[in-house]
């Protein structure tokens, strides 16, 4: 185990979580510290779901999540987000009829530091959104609207950020940048990352630990470095 | 020329209620995308609040604005504590939703009449001074009428547009888990809605109540009135709302003068509200039309 | 040979559940939530009210009634074809705004025509295609025809239910693209159940200008919709049977049991029953959609077939 997760922000405990009585989740325990620990899965592993029950738009089934070491188990989720816990859906990750500027106003309404001040990072962060902060967020191209969604999120300063597969569906192009802004959003804001994604090669590249989900159970959970084609070929079931 | 003065003043005078609790009930439809029919018993309300407390405080027509805005709009907040809340939390679809605000709106005005009697009541004050405008003369309430609604669709669309409020509360509108994840606190902005809208309803309703009487019809008769300028001004934002609610008011104006009969001017709007509702068209989603 | 009032009571329940049959077919198989039922109802009724007694037929009863009756359900169908034209592509606030507008449009022509159906004064001069005696036998007689025209519309609805028109109405209902996608034309299909139905609704305006020989437009009003919505909804909107049973409990029991068996102060009956019903139907509608969505019988007999089908 690393360093990293000694210091647990993120400690997850036989959580069990799903949507109308289906359990998705059959009981993860797991501890994220500040570092990229990437969730991988094949489709319907439980990635979207964890990543939504951390959030607290699901409610849990069973077990306990803390965060900084208190519980937030039924705490609901403007809290959490209050408390530092940022999170960017897979979809739909802006609010499509305001604009980019409004997008990220939205996440500035937590923290006290100075708004503009925040802008101004996420704009320098993502410097592609400057000539499309007065466009409505609904109008943007996948790539676009993911920066907004990611920056959105960013503006909220928070302590852990909730990733839920931010490059599927974007050009090889695109993907490559992102992984890239991943890595210096941890390196630089010492942001904690929980990154749920498919394709396992990038993001082993950026991540320090790996959970493998396999039908809503975690097959493994190694330092990314040590994960071998053999585990991976299992916990996907290829 | 004097037809046309005469139906503009007597439309925007006599119609400014109107466009009020279209205004209200727009920001309800446009935020929660609810159609509440229960709105009209807002308006109806807010026309006996004023009454209430015009006849037994004595309190003047304007001191009873103030409190008249605050428990109509507490109303509405407690109408969606109440029953939406609930229906919206156990997934109840559009369509139920539509019929339980039906039922709310016949519960309200029926249970009231049980509860508070029969007969139709009228504000107590003295006749209101006449004013003229470009030649016609307007009761000095529809003057207070019409510049209340010019402010108070100026201060929301200000508060809509331009305070972190209504950022919030536009946020909720476009999607509320999203916003909840922002750290918005769903409950308060939604029953600020809520609370917005029932103030625009009850006044309006006080400023209809002073204009003729107060029965428990007030609302309900303006219900389609409403609605068709909603729907049909709506896609256009509050302006279009405004607009719409402008033009509908003039026109069955000038329809009244003409035909000394203010039914047929009804008629006429209704009609061509609808024809334009259907010419703009087909809203349901046509992506299986391949 | 019943007691005068327990007739018109009775009578009362029968016509709602024929509205409510009729509202089933749209609100509970294709999910069209039809405001305007006063509207439609309406139309019969004046259309009916006016040609029998303002025109002079050549001929006498009971051939009146039938021209009369014939015309009224053809004038109420056209007017369902105009309205489903007119909702085939709107969502439910279209739906609402357009069936509602009907309604409203047929009441402020009722009211403003005033040299043909009497204005708000009302119009008089109908009577019973047949004379076996008192007006209480004649009503009594009435009562049975309506009730044979209302067993008549269940059987109806009992039949869609059974034929792929009804499961292409349910189907429609359910997922219009998809049917869309499929094929199936679903605008059509949405006009010509307006047009049966409302022509359903037309025949029954007429029976009830009949039975009341008196119209007059407060007798359109909403409250003839809420009535029929309210015993179909709380019945259950998704069965055949559920407008039956739901309006026996609603209309059945204000307008029998409480107004006949109840002691309760005379004066109440004028103005605090009525208010009552009225107040009591919009908060059943309320609760039921709230607490139980598909009314006292349940879920429908096709969840059944599925549950069977997929072996749960």
């Amino acid at each position: 185990m690393s360093d990293a997760a000694r210091t647990a922000t993120l400690e997850v405990e036989g959580l069990r979580s799903g949507y109308h009585g289906v359990t998705v989740l059959k009981g993860l325990d797991f501890a994220v510290g500040n570092e990229i620990f990437a969730v991988l899965g094949a489709n319907g592993a439980g990635k979207t779901t964890l990543l939504a029950t951390l959030a607290r738009l699901i409610p849990l089934m069973a077990g306990s999540i803390r965060f900084q070491g208190v519980d937030v188990s039924s705490v609901p989720p403007y809290e959490t987000a209050r408390r530092g816990i940022g999170y960017v859906p897979q979809e739909s990750g802006t609010f499509p009829k305001l604009t980019v500027l409004e997008n990220l106003r939205v996440g500035g309404m937590i923290g006290r530091r100075s708004v503009a001040e925040r802008i101004d990072e996420v704009l320098a962060l993502f410097p592609a959104l400057k000539p499309l902060q007065r466009q409505p967020a609904g109008t943007l191209s996948g790539g676009e609207s993911r920066m907004v969604a990611c920056g959105r999120a960013l503006m909220q300063d928070p302590t852990v950020l909730l990733l839920d597969e931010p490059t599927a569906g974007l050009s090889p192009l695109y993907v490559d940048m992102f992984f890239d802004k991943v890595k210096e959003i941890h390196e630089t804001r010492g942001v904690a990352i929980v990154l749920a994604e498919q394709n396992a090669t990038k993001a082993l590249q950026v991540s320090d630990r790996v959970m493998v989900l396999s039908l809503g159970e975690a097959y493994t959970v190694v330092d990314a470095a040590e994960l071998t084609t053999q585990q991976l070929k299992e916990g996907y079931r290829i | 020329m004097d037809f046309v003065t005469q139906s503009v003043v007597i439309g925007m005078t006599e119609y400014a209620p109107l466009v009020l609790a279209a205004i209200g009930f727009a920001l309800l439809y446009r935020l929660t995308g609810l159609i509440n029919v229960a709105y009209a018993e807002t308006l109806t309300l807010g026309a006996y609040f004023g009454v209430w407390l015009n006849t037994s405080f004595g309190l003047d027509f304007y001191a009873v604005l103030v409190p008249v805005g605050i428990l109509s709009g507490l109303l509405s907040v407690a109408t969606y504590l109440a029953v939406f809340r609930p229906a919206h939390r156990r997934n109840v679809g559009a369509l139920e939703m539509i019929i339980i605000s039906f039922g709310l709106s016949i519960f309200l005005r029926y249970g009231l009449q049980f509860v508070f009697g029969y007969p139709v009541r009228y504000f107590d004050v003295p006749p209101p001074d006449t004013v003229v405008v470009l030649g016609v003369g307007v009761g000095s309430f529809r003057i207070l009428a019409i510049v209340s609604v010019a402010v108070l669709s100026l201060v929301l669309y200000l508060f809509i547009q331009r305070t972190s409020y209504g950022l919030k509360v536009r946020a909720l509108a476009s999607d509320e888990a999203l916003a909840k994840v922002s750290g918005i606190h769903p409950l308060v902005v939604t029953l600020l809605i809520w609370f917005i809208a029932g103030v625009a309803g009850g006044l309006a309703g006080a400023f209809l109540g002073v204009g003729s009487a107060v029965a428990p019809l007030l609302g309900w008769r303006q219900f389609l009135f409403i609605l068709l300028v909603v729907l049909v001004g709506g896609s256009w934002g509050l302006g279009g709302v405004i607009v719409a609610g402008v033009v509908a008011g003039i026109a069955v104006a000038a329809m009244t003068l003409q035909f000394g009969q203010v039914l047929y001017a009804q008629l006429i709007l209704i009609i061509a509200f609808i024809v334009i509702l259907k010419i703009r068209g087909t809203r349901l989603t046509e992506t299986a039309k391949v | 040979m019943l007691d005068a009032f327990l007739t018109s009571g009775l009578y009362g329940v029968v016509l709602v559940t024929g509205l409510a049959l009729l509202l089933h077919l749209q609100l509970g198989l294709v999910r069209i939530a039809n405001f305007g039922v006063a509207g439609f109802f309406g139309l019969g009724m004046y259309v009916f009210g006016v040609l029998y007694v303002q025109v002079d037929w050549p001929f006498g009863e009971p051939w009146q009634f039938f021209v009369c009756a014939i015309a009224a359900t053809i004038a109420s169908g056209l007017a369902g074809i105009l309205v489903g034209w007119l909702i085939a592509d709107l969502d439910t606030d279209g739906v609402l705004v357009s069936t509602l507008g009907f309604a409203t449009v047929v009441a402020i022509l009722a009211t403003t025509q005033a040299d043909l159906t009497g204005g708000a004064e009302g119009l008089g001069g109908l009577s019973f295609p047949f004379d076996i005696g008192k007006t209480k036998e004649n009503e009594f007689l009435w009562l049975l025809i309506t009730a044979a025209v209302v067993v008549a519309i269940l059987a109806y609805v009992w039949q869609v239910h059974r034929t792929p028109y009804g499961r292409l109405l349910i189907g429609i209902g359910g997922n219009e693209p998809l049917a869309r996608s499929l094929g199936k034309a679903s605008y059509r299909t949405k006009i010509w159940l307006f047009c049966v139905a409302s022509a359903g609704m037309g025949l029954l305006g007429a029976m009830n200008a009949v039975m009341v020989r008196f119209l007059d437009p407060a007798n359109i009003g909403i409250d003839i919709t809420l009535a029929a919505m309210v015993g179909l909804i709380l019945g259950g909107t998704a069965r055949a049977w559920g407008a039956v049973v739901g309006v026996l409990l609603t209309v059945g029991l204000f307008d029998i049991v409480i107004q006949f068996y109840l002691p309760l102060p005379k004066d109440w009956y004028n103005q605090a029953i009525p208010v009552l019903r009225e107040a009591v139907f919009g908060l059943t509608l309320i609760v039921v959609l709230l607490f139980r969505p598909l009314g006292v019988l349940g879920d429908m007999r096709r969840d059944r077939l599925l549950r069977k089908l997929h072996g749960k």
